[in-house]
């Protein structure tokens, strides 16, 4: 019958104390040498008894063998029937969830502190002694390994779990099955290999069916899953918080300032319920404040929410940062989201041309810079500073310190020129390129190509429309003049465009003409760098009527100052996705809200936290701020199956046995372990030191039995026959 | 139990001899009193004195210069031994014959076998301070000891009584032999015949007995001391010859306490002194099986040496050589009354 032990090493030092009994007695033999005379008698004693005495030693000795090895048995905790054979080394793949599920709160304890719970009591049934050990592996994204390979050092992997907090961010299963590959590829030996996912199985399930290709599956000897918490819980997160203009500049345009929130309401939605929305700044005043009304069954809402910017200070670069808080429900994490806020005094705008006479000409003329600085200051300077640039002194006269670059004539700019736009477009600012009106030449275009390869077509033509086009009123939700999208459809009819640049395709349209064509196209770079736009008109009414149209105000103010703060932000992050990491960023530093107080270097992982960072070059000056994000979606609260989670983990884990550990506390689990292993090694091992005991009685009798045979034969012969003699 | 068993307890108890206690034939002949003495010579001396002193008290009468019986004088008889009385009174001559002049040779034969090397007494346990170890070496008081202890007093008594005594030292075959004489100078010669053979090698009393007869003519008082560990039909055969001869023979058989009680507790090794193989037992186990064999040996023995109307006394190394010598004094007496009549 197969048989193992769950100590066996124990069992391995205590069989060798067999040896105990017969090194005694070979001791005992060797311990001293008597020079006899009588010899002659002794061996005639010695073959009349020889037999008999063999016997009886054989038997102590036997017996008292015995009597070690059913204690190392039951010490050894002998276990009949388990596995193939004996027990072998077990190797736990212990797969914490700290995703943003795991922070749900269900009574007074959260999943992660259930999940901790159960993870310890499995480990707790791991003996390092005969050689488990235990891998960690957080699950949180991106998911990490903690303890890798795994370690037979169970107090500090325990001392892990107990420090782990819950993130922001989303199960990251690909992540997860990586690291477990990693164990398996690296496992030496052929022990009990068990993956353990500690965890909600709403993250887990969450993360299933986010995972797009499907994955290798991983053989596992058993896989253990927390059972499903059966009761719904009611949870709302902010999927999105997105201001309605990017770009606030103090003295400017007064234009209205909102937020525009994505809500996500999951779990027990069936009745109706609402949720509070406050926005606060960094000195926790108000901002603004809204309720949302959820009808039965709404799972989502878009909601936009008026914010005061008065006041407003910059607390990560030279943006405010503000925090749209929600109401208490069943996950506090995805309550909340940062929307940064870049100020300005004012805007700098270079804008680079022909030295040509600003003044109107003879012929009526008006020169495209003119029409620019009418539309960027209609009435005074409205926070707007504008430098002009020699376009053949383009290349020195073009220095930092601007917010968008106007490339009016780009015929005009030599190579070291374009150099330096790309350079700054490099460093965050906004360039602004317009087809050039004194000259034919389209080589300049290859520049712009080259500033971003792929973004634009290759075919460029200067298109004369004859008949001339109008715009389409549409304006699609990515564009930078998005904000404008009412007034534009309104103003568009009086525009008639003449001639225009035959962009190709490829790039996001700010607007269209009527024919289709693009009236110009934006670029968001890399990571960090500035918007690039490149315009089909330019600003001539040879061209079109365009600049002489009120639209073509609203359309420039919106253009550049939705520009320039598009430039200065990072598109928000998700907690547990990469973070953008531009070539200028030397350092990054959570800011932390409230406080405005930063925060060391951020370490591994902080992303996984939702909040906002503050991207620093190499002078240390904060240039950037970036916005990591909750992971709403992963955190719904939706009741899932166990046979749901069940069919799901056979996509990716071949296990012959998947157990349930109860989720309702750690005492049953343990008790589930104490019915695996606990009872059939206690009962075993009991047996095995009832038969020691045995063993040792009989010993015990038997030796006495021979011994006071003996002193009974003595007694019979009596001393009085040896004195008589003597 | 016998009074004069001295356990190691009593014996380091036991005071330095005092001049007092010389008197106590007891203490002089007993193996501790008799270890301290460092030779052979010595301690020979000693154990006569203790015997002759403690002749009061012995149950046979002595050995002095007595009137046997008168013979009628023939030619030649020394007139000085006629019976003037008796002629006066019966006008017959008629010699007197005394005991002493019935002169009986004495031959020692002392096994010098290994087994004979055994002896579980302590020299230091019977000295005291004054010795550790035998001249030789040796830290214990052997049968050998007690053999030749035994030997050289009988010797001395004999050689005092103005007989012949001749020695022979053997084992398997004679290693050493003093030839008979009653000069004083003799004595010493047998002193150091025993003080200086090696112990060792195997018995064959057969083929000593041979060769020991081949060198005797006339009748002697043959005292074999030896602890008679071999065949006990070898040594009926001995004794036969010996009988056939014409001889008479005393058997002391010299044997150690231990041997006799075989009272080890803890396991051991027992290597034989006569090159036997080495056997790992447990005492208590062999205890009865051996004391069985032993005894039936002993008893052979003495029933061989009775069949042929010789003595055998068991001499054990812990107790007092008085009774032995004075049973061997008493059968020198019977001897001589029967030789003289």
């Amino acid at each position: 019958m197969p048989f193992s032990f769950l100590h066996p090493l124990l069992f391995a030092i205590g069989a060798a104390c067999i040896s105990i009994p017969i090194i005694i007695h070979l001791l005992k033999r060797r311990r001293r040498v008597v020079s006899w005379g009588a010899m002659r008698f002794l061996e005639e004693a010695y073959r009349k008894r020889r037999r008999i005495i063999t016997l009886e030693q054989l038997v102590l000795l036997s017996l008292r063998c015995l009597l070690v090895l059913f204690i190392a048995l039951g010490v050894g905790s002998i276990m009949l029937g388990r596995g193939t054979g004996t027990r072998q080394a077990r190797t736990l793949i212990l797969v914490l969830d700290d995703s943003i599920s795991s922070a749900r709160i269900i009574g007074d304890s959260t999943v992660l502190e259930r999940s901790k719970e159960s993870a310890i009591a499995e480990l707790d049934t791991l003996d390092p002694v005969m050689g488990d050990r235990v891998a960690l592996i957080s699950a949180s994204s991106p998911a990490r390994p903690i303890v890798l390979p795994p370690s037979d050092d169970l107090g500090a992997v325990r001392s892990l779990i107990e420090q782990a907090v819950s993130s922001d961010a989303a199960f990251d299963l690909e992540g997860v099955l990586g690291h477990v590959a990693q164990v398996e590829d690296g496992a030496e030996r052929e022990g009990g290999r068990q993956l353990m996912i500690a965890s909600d199985a709403r993250s887990f399930e969450h993360a299933v069916s986010g995972m797009q290709d499907e994955p290798v599956r991983q053989p596992m000897d058993s896989v253990l899953l927390p059972s499903p918490e059966p009761t719904p819980a009611l949870n709302v997160g902010i999927l999105s918080a997105i201001p309605t203009r990017t770009l606030l500049v103090r003295d400017g345009l007064s234009m209205p300032e909102s937020i525009q929130i994505e809500l996500i309401r999951s779990g027990e939605v069936g009745g109706e319920s609402s949720t509070q929305i406050r926005v606060i700044d960094t000195e926790g005043e108000s901002r603004g404040s809204g309720v949302v009304t959820w009808r039965v069954g709404e799972r989502s809402r878009s909601v936009g929410i008026a914010i005061r910017t008065d006041g407003l200070q910059a607390a990560a670069a030279s943006s405010a940062v503000l925090r749209v808080q929600l109401g208490e429900d069943a996950n506090p994490r995805d309550n909340a989201a940062y929307v940064p806020l870049p100020i300005r005094n004012a805007l700098r705008v270079a804008i680079v041309d022909r030295p040509r006479d600003s003044a109107i000409g003879g012929g009526g003329e008006i020169p495209p810079a003119r029409w620019l600085r009418a539309a960027l200051a209609p009435r005074g300077d409205m926070g707007v500073q504008i430098t002009s640039v020699d376009a053949s002194q383009a290349a020195a006269r073009l220095v930092q310190g601007v917010d968008v670059v106007f490339v009016l004539s780009p015929a005009e700019l030599n190579d070291a020129a374009w150099d330096r736009v790309e350079r700054l477009r490099d460093q965050g600012v906004m360039i602004v390129i317009a087809p050039d009106t004194q000259s034919e030449s389209l080589a300049w275009f290859e520049r712009v190509r080259g500033m971003r390869a792929g973004a634009f077509g290759q075919v460029v033509d200067v298109r004369a429309h004859e008949p001339a086009v109008g715009l389409d009123p549409r304006i699609e939700p990515a564009s930078l003049l998005v904000g404008i999208g009412s007034e534009f459809e309104q103003l568009t009819g009086a525009v008639s465009v003449f001639r225009s640049l035959g962009l190709g395709s490829g790039a996001q349209p700010i607007a269209s003409m009527s024919d289709g064509s693009p009236l110009g196209l934006q670029v968001r770079g890399a990571d960090g760098e500035g918007m690039l736009v490149v315009l089909a008109v330019a600003f001539d009414l040879g061209w079109s009527n365009l600049p002489a149209r009120p639209l073509f105000v609203a359309m420039v103010q919106e253009l550049v100052r939705q520009g320039v703060g598009l430039s200065e932000l990072f598109p928000p992050v998700i907690a547990g996705d990469p973070l953008p990491r531009p070539s200028w960023v030397e350092s990054v530093r959570a800011i932390e809200l409230h406080t405005e107080r930063p925060v060391s270097d951020p370490g591994p992982g902080l992303n996984a936290s939702a909040g906002v960072l503050a991207l620093r070059d190499a002078q240390g000056l904060t240039r950037a701020a970036q916005v990591v994000r909750a992971d709403a979606e992963a955190a719904v609260a939706d009741v899932v199956e166990e046979a749901q989670v069940a069919e799901q983990v056979e996509r990716f884990i071949e296990a012959p046995e998947l157990r349930w550990i109860g989720a309702q506390d750690a005492t049953e689990t343990r008790s589930v372990m104490d019915d695996a292993f606990g009872g059939e090694r206690n009962r075993l091992a009991l047996w095995a030191l009832w038969a020691a005991l045995a063993c040792g009685l009989l010993e015990f009798l038997l030796a006495r039995l021979f011994t006071q045979r003996l002193l009974a034969s003595e007694r019979a012969m009596g001393a009085e026959g040896r004195g008589a003699r003597a | 139990m016998d009074e004069h068993v001295v356990n190691p307890v009593e014996t380091s108890q036991m005071p330095p001899v005092a001049a007092s206690e010389r008197f106590d034939p007891h203490l002089y002949l007993h193996p501790q009193t008799l270890s301290r003495l460092s030779t052979m010579e010595l301690r020979a001396k000693m154990i006569v004195e203790g015997v002759m002193a403690g002749q009061h008290r012995s149950p046979y009468t002595g050995v002095s210069v007595e009137f046997a019986q008168h013979r009628p004088y023939v030619a030649g008889d020394d007139i000085r031994h006629l019976d003037w009385k008796v002629y006066a009174r019966t006008d017959k001559l008629q010699v007197k014959q005394y005991q002493q002049e019935t002169t009986l040779d004495l031959v020692l034969l002392v096994d010098s076998s290994g087994s004979m090397r055994f002896g579980s007494r302590l020299f230091s346990d019977a000295s005291g301070s004054a010795r550790d170890m035998a001249p030789d070496g040796r830290p214990n008081w052997s049968k050998f000891d007690h053999a030749t202890a035994t030997a050289a007093a009988m010797a001395y008594i004999t050689i005092n009584q103005g007989d012949r005594v001749g020695l022979a030292v053997y084992a398997d075959e004679l290693r050493a032999m003093v030839e008979r004489s009653a000069r004083k100078s003799s004595w010493k010669q047998i002193v150091d015949a025993l003080a200086t053979h090696p112990i060792d090698r195997e018995t064959d009393i057969l083929r000593v007995m041979d060769q020991t007869l081949a060198k005797i003519s006339n009748k002697c008082l043959i005292v074999i001391i030896s602890d008679f560990f071999e065949d006990p039909e070898h040594i009926r055969s001995a004794f036969a010859k010996v009988k056939h001869r014409g001889h008479d023979l005393i058997a002391l058989q010299v044997l150690d306490k231990a041997e006799l009680s075989f009272e080890f507790e803890d396991p051991a090794a027992f290597e034989g002194l006569e090159s036997e193989a080495t056997i790992r037992i447990d005492p208590r186990a062999l205890r009865k099986a051996y004391l069985e064999s032993i005894n039936n040996h002993i008893d052979l023995v003495s029933q061989h040496a009775r069949s042929f109307g010789f003595d055998h006394k068991v001499v054990s190394t812990h107790k007092w050589l008085g009774p032995t010598l004075a049973k061997f004094v008493a059968r020198r007496n019977a001897a001589s009354t029967l030789r003289g009549s």
